[in-house]
């Protein structure tokens, strides 16, 4: 997928507010790419262009040698908790089967197949309010997942998590991507986050965005926190934040 | 059954200390019954004349029911169009909240001027009793959708029927039920008016008519029984609420939020 100058300003009281200022890049097919930047930079609103959902002012997005809007082409994961209270675990993993007018018996099985892989098997019955934080969020994944897409927008899927059950969740992620080979792009705050997880880290400016580095991760996985070469680009990701901080 | 009365043993405690005073003071002070009768008398009454009873109550039934309906399926489609239309809602919305600075009461004479004596003036004013609460609650309810859920469907290029039929009108539920409930027991009252106003039957009728013979017991056992008639109705709403809210109260929980 790649993204070419991408512009977006939102009009305020007293004038327009320039978000995104020609963003440029682009991700490998089954890659694990993170977005970082400093908070309140444009990152969601990026993801939200990227997932067709808000309209950029110019700029191109293309994956493969398709352009134009990918709506329906992605498959988007918002911050907020966004499953649907009145549906079971399973209820709601059927959901993206449900809009694409696939065949329910087939979408059952499907889902339940992954029910042991994101660790809810025995509770695919439940209901949203009785599922811990942690397992709402892989039942949000697991909904993502099942969307069939190839490219996964995931904006702060663990966010909102505790910071155990989070690191597991970090940990497990990178083994269902590995399995599902999908093409994810990720937004996190969390640098730590991005560089265990990701093979490709993209550092956005503040606002108004636009790409400051992009730049590979080669330390060999399964990665660890306490990794040397983790933790000094970990150092050095965050001095480049800070500066972009400074700078805003 | 004895957790049931052990639920509802504040209430009925009330209710007979209440009884109890009332019939004490009705024989102390010599009250003659064509003023005040005693609870027991009402409940002599009430139990003699029962089948008088369940005939009228059955006529107000039928009234409250179909104005249940109406209401309902008005006030639903009604908060549909202003949820949707920017137009409409500036038109309408205003108008119906200041609709309800008019008493239905008022235009129920006008109403049995305009049809008659029978069933429809009071289906109306029960009718156009519930309509509102469901306007109001319902377009709260479709508004109180998270956007970013509405985002995750869009962005499977889900259309507009879909995203209503999947998110919209199940997140409405819970408000709607809630307007429902106000509007149960007072669309029983809406009827009542209906036929005080002018009626062939119903309890309504029953109390105007044993009003007027100076048979306040029967007056009474017809209010029992509209009470009781309000409390089925609230009764079914609670049970279609559980039911289909039972997504709301966490199973594995349910015991803990009881003991706190």
């Amino acid at each position: 997928m790649s993204v070419r100058r991408i512009i977006k300003a939102f009009s305020v009281p007293g004038g327009n507010l320039p978000v995104l200022d020609g963003v440029s890049f682009s991700i490998d097919r089954g890659g694990f790419t993170s977005l970082v930047g400093p908070s309140g930079c444009g990152k969601t609103t990026l993801i939200k262009i990227l997932a067709g959902i808000l309209p950029a002012d110019s700029g191109e997005i293309a994956v493969g040698h398709e352009t134009g809007n990918l709506r329906g082409q992605v498959a988007y994961m918002p911050q907020s908790d966004t499953l649907l209270p009145w549906r079971t675990a399973l209820g709601n993993a059927l959901i993206p089967a449900q809009i694409d007018h696939r065949p329910r018996g087939e979408a059952i099985r499907e889902a339940r197949d992954l029910l042991d892989r994101f660790g809810l098997s025995g509770f695919e019955d439940l209901y949203p309010v009785e599922l811990s934080g942690g397992m709402k969020q892989r039942l949000a994944l697991m909904r993502t997942f099942l969307s069939h897409r190839d490219i996964l927008l995931l904006d702060e899927p663990l966010g909102a998590l505790d910071a155990l059950t989070r690191a597991h969740l970090q940990d497990w992620l990178v083994s269902v991507w590995h399995e599902m080979e999908k093409t994810i792009l990720l937004v996190t705050h969390d640098v730590e986050e991005a560089l265990l997880l990701a093979d490709h880290v993209i550092l956005l400016s503040a606002r108004p965005a636009c790409v400051r580095n992009d730049f590979a991760i080669h330390i060999a996985r399964p990665r660890t926190r306490s990794d040397t070469s983790l933790v000094q680009q970990k150092e050095e990701l965050l001095q480049l934040i800070y500066a972009e901080e400074r700078n805003d | 059954m004895i957790r049931v009365i052990r639920r509802y043993l504040a209430t009925l405690a009330t209710l007979s200390i209440v009884f109890a005073l009332w019939e004490a003071g009705v024989r102390l002070f010599h009250v003659a019954s064509y003023i005040l009768p005693p609870p027991s008398r009402i409940i002599v009454v009430f139990c003699t004349r029962f089948p008088l009873l369940l005939g009228h109550a059955s006529v107000t039934l039928v009234e409250v029911a179909l104005g249940m309906l109406l209401g309902v399926l008005g006030g639903f489609a009604l908060a549909v169009l202003i949820f949707y239309s920017r137009t409409l809602e500036r038109a309408l919305y205003p108008l119906i909240i200041a609709s309800q600075m008019i008493p239905v009461f008022a235009i129920a004479p006008l109403l049995v001027i305009w049809f008659g004596y029978g069933l429809w003036p009071k289906v109306t004013v029960a009718g156009l009793i519930v309509f509102f609460p469901i306007v109001v609650n319902t377009v709260d309810g479709l508004r109180s959708v998270n956007e970013e859920t509405i985002d995750v469907l869009r962005s499977l290029n889900a259309t507009r029927p879909q995203i209503f039929r999947r998110v919209r009108l199940p997140a409405s539920l819970p408000s709607l039920l809630s307007g429902l409930k106000v509007g149960v027991t007072l669309s029983v009252v809406g009827a009542t008016i209906g036929e005080w106003v002018g009626a062939k039957s119903g309890l309504g009728y029953l109390m105007i008519q044993s009003n007027a013979l100076l048979r306040i017991d029967l007056v009474f056992a017809a209010i029992l029984m509209l009470s009781l008639l309000g409390l089925l109705l609230f009764g079914l709403v609670r049970i279609m609420e559980r039911r289909l809210l039972r997504w709301r109260t966490p199973r594995n929980q349910t015991d803990r939020r009881r003991t706190t």
